[in-house]
């Protein structure tokens, strides 16, 4: 098996140039929020940042590509973020999505004015981070890209990002790359499990 | 009506309550959802029809069957197939069923029947869209059901022991709902009045399956059952672990749940003195219940010592029952009488005291809906948050996760069919998968971290993400004190089936049938009203039979 950057590298080629042709599944909103839930702690997340990540489902589901923005920080390499508060700005160097979105949103929401993540990669997958955001917690956010590597998130006074509409097909490419990794949450049966499960050793006369 | 002094008598504390053992005694209540359900539609005098009924000489085919609940129609479409009877199985690695089911949100057209039947017999292996609601099945009950069509073809009634003793015709094994292979989102239903309660289209799919069966014997048998008959028998239901972890992952949902129930005990504990109207009813209900733990029986050795316990207890009960009720708040008496008896009798006692004041509490069941998970709160100053696990948390270091014996099983998902598992940790592989449903030990590891230094939670989580999960259950819990169960699922002693049967009991299932510690069968509108019984007919707790 490839490892996860060769196959992410592989996978975002194939999807990218895809684009529009993938095929693609009518999925619930719960049935994808489950399914990001699996794969991210298939990937090693803790369960609350997992928990974080699936409530990003319908806002994700919105947008195809964005589904596929997904999968690439979800495979992406987590380098272990450097924190650093400085008066009301917390700036997050190595800024993996994953690991760093719920903290940003945790620092803006706790008081912090503006949250600087350095090195990220997905960039796009800010928008439905901070509409999220919105959503849960009431209040309005804005961020603006400084360079290809440099993401600034402030709050603000109004309403200043864009509705995203209403869940999409899912293409096929983004669920089985999902599924690579929620089945890595699986545990595979033996004997014993066999013996003890539910219903075991049931003789249907009922 | 009784004049109410609400705030006399407290809800029982959490630590009580929330206790496995005593989540694992729960009874059926009129809170209970197909209660509730049944009952918002006789008010709202829901209508059924049965437009289509495909169903050939041998009981195969499909049928449509659409209640008007409002200005809305929704259809419940059934579909029967011949199973070899090596196939059935009551385990959720089944692959074919006798029937399969699908709520569907509209009255289905012929290509939408077609669709579903492409779809709806092969379950989980089918694929579906959001017109579908709840998806199921289920199978024949072999003891009974060929007997009551057999009985039927002679122009004789089924033996009425056997309908007592059995009391189903069908026996569901999955009821799927929010999303589930496709299906509609929960949240579809959230402006729809009496449907957007917890479980409501469930249930209502399970009481519609039951009046499929009822209409399939008597298609097969030709003649038509009597009404006692009919209305005694309800659907059956196998549940097992896949139920299980629920609980545990909806806390703001089982704290509403139980706070309603427990509001609800504390206003009719309040209660300060009885007509003689009410005490007829109460003494009417007492007997009842000792015809219903009568017919009560199962095979499970340790769970038949209970119920024969609990008969003897309410025996006991009965002598004393007319000089209690006599008493100054007569209710609030009863509860404590039966605070010396098992945990069995003292649940049943909250059911009991419940069911005569449905003017006191059935308007609490629109509290039992939750509005999705409490979002963490970032804010939070660590001192408050130490001061509510100091408060709230003092349980989760009553066990010592040092011993094997306080760790002994862990909680998996299995790759064979993506269900809740549970497992021996020092005897199978996998525990390195474990999902987090050990909370009390996730406390425990919080609290070592939780060292000086941080300010808010914010900051704290950034030094120790693997806390948040568990973080946001201390601020969950602070605002839903029902939200834990109070017990260590991973120690030896963790019975699953305790949570199974708090979990159905809000369901209002009975006759808890256990086949194992880890699965259960029971049975659902057992002595509900029939369709075209929607005419206000609420007395049916703890049904018993009448010949």
């Amino acid at each position: 098996m490839k490892n996860n950057t060769e196959y992410i590298t592989d996978w975002m080629k194939t999807f990218l140039d895809g684009q529009g042709t993938w095929s693609v599944k009518a999925c619930s909103v719960n049935e994808v929020s489950a399914l990001i839930s699996k794969a991210c702690l298939g990937r090693g997340l803790p369960n609350g940042h997992a928990f974080e990540m699936a409530s990003l489902a319908s806002v994700l589901m919105s947008d195809q590509v964005l589904m596929g923005f997904f999968v690439g920080a979800l495979y992406e390499t987590l380098d272990e973020p450097i924190i650093n508060l400085d008066n009301k700005t917390l700036t997050i160097d190595h800024a993996r999505f994953i690991l760093s979105g719920p903290m940003a949103i945790d620092a803006l929401v706790s008081g912090v004015e503006t949250v600087v993540l350095r090195d990220m990669a997905w960039k796009r997958l800010i928008t439905p981070l901070l509409i999220n955001a919105e959503n849960t917690y009431k209040c309005f956010f804005s961020f603006e890209t400084i360079d290809n590597s440099v993401v600034i998130l402030n709050h603000s006074d109004t309403k200043v990002l864009p509705d995203l509409g209403e869940p999409k097909l899912v293409p096929e490419l983004v669920i089985e790359a999902l599924d690579l990794l929620a089945k890595k949450t699986y545990v595979p049966s033996s004997e014993v499990s066999r013996r003890f499960g539910a219903g075991a050793g049931l003789i249907d006369i009922d | 009506m009784n004049k109410i002094f609400i705030n006399e008598v407290p809800l029982r504390k959490p630590k009580t309550v929330m206790k496995l053992d005593r989540l694992g005694a729960m009874f059926p209540t009129r809170m209970s959802f197909m209660r509730t359900l049944l009952r918002n539609l006789s008010q709202k005098k829901a209508i059924i029809t049965r437009p289509t009924w495909e169903i050939d000489n041998d009981g195969f085919g499909y049928a449509v069957y659409t209640i008007k609940i409002d200005d809305r129609d929704y259809s419940l479409v059934a579909f029967t197939n011949d199973l070899d009877p090596s196939d059935r199985t009551d385990r959720v690695i089944a692959t074919a069923w006798d029937s399969s089911y699908v709520l569907y949100d509209g009255v289905p057209d012929i290509t939408e029947i077609s669709r579903l039947q492409k779809n709806v017999p092969r379950q989980e292996v089918g694929r579906f869209s959001a017109k579908e609601l709840v998806l199921s099945r289920a199978n024949k009950s072999l003891r009974l059901f060929s007997h009551v069509v057999q009985a039927l073809k002679r122009g004789k009634q089924p033996d009425t022991k056997m309908i007592k003793d059995i009391g189903y015709l069908m026996r569901t094994t999955a009821v799927y709902g929010n999303g589930k292979f496709g299906i509609a989102d929960r949240n579809t239903l959230m402006n729809r009045d009496i449907i957007s309660g917890p479980f409501m289209v469930e249930m209502l799919t399970v009481w519609m399956i039951r009046g499929f069966t009822h209409d399939l014997v008597e298609h097969l048998g030709g003649s038509k059952l009597k009404k006692n008959i009919k209305t005694y028998l309800g659907v059956g239901n196998a549940t097992g672990l896949g139920m299980a972890p629920f609980l545990v992952t909806h806390p703001e949902l089982l704290s509403n749940w139980m706070m309603a129930r427990e509001t609800g005990l504390a206003r009719v504990r309040a209660i300060p003195i009885l007509s003689q109207l009410q005490r007829n009813r109460i003494l009417e209900l007492a007997d009842r219940v000792v015809n219903h733990l009568n017919d009560w029986e199962v095979s499970d050795k340790e769970y038949q010592i209970r119920i024969k316990s609990l008969r003897t207890e309410w025996r006991e009960i009965g002598e004393n029952l007319s000089s209690l009720i006599s008493e100054e708040k007569p209710i609030d008496a009863l509860v404590k009488f039966s605070e010396k008896f098992s945990l069995d009798c003292q649940e049943l006692m909250v059911a009991f005291v419940l069911e005569p004041f449905g003017d006191l509490v059935d308007g609490l069941t629109c509290c039992m809906v939750s509005d999705g998970s409490m979002p963490l709160n970032p804010v939070m100053d660590i001192s408050e948050l130490r001061e509510f696990i100091q408060r709230d948390w003092n349980w989760s270091i009553e066990f010592d996760f040092k011993s094997k014996k306080e760790t002994a099983q862990f909680w998996y998902v299995s790759e064979e069919k993506l269900e809740p598992r549970l497992g021996l940790r020092y005897e199978e592989p996998g525990s390195e998968l474990e999902s987090p449903l050990d909370i009390a030990r996730q406390i425990e590891k919080l609290q070592l971290d939780l060292t000086e230094g941080f300010s808010n939670v914010a900051e704290f989580l950034r030094k120790f993400p693997e806390h948040r999960s568990v973080l946001r259950r201390v601020q969950v819990m602070a605002s839903y004190p029902y939200s834990e169960i109070r017990d260590n699922m991973i120690s030896e002693s963790c019975r699953p089936i305790d949570m199974l049967r708090c979990k159905l009991s809000y369901f209002g299932a009975a006759k808890f049938d256990p086949k194992s510690d880890r699965w259960v069968r029971i049975t659902l509108a057992q002595g509900a009203p029939l369709f075209d019984e929607l005419d206000g007919r609420d007395d049916w707790w703890l049904p018993v039979f009448s010949a």
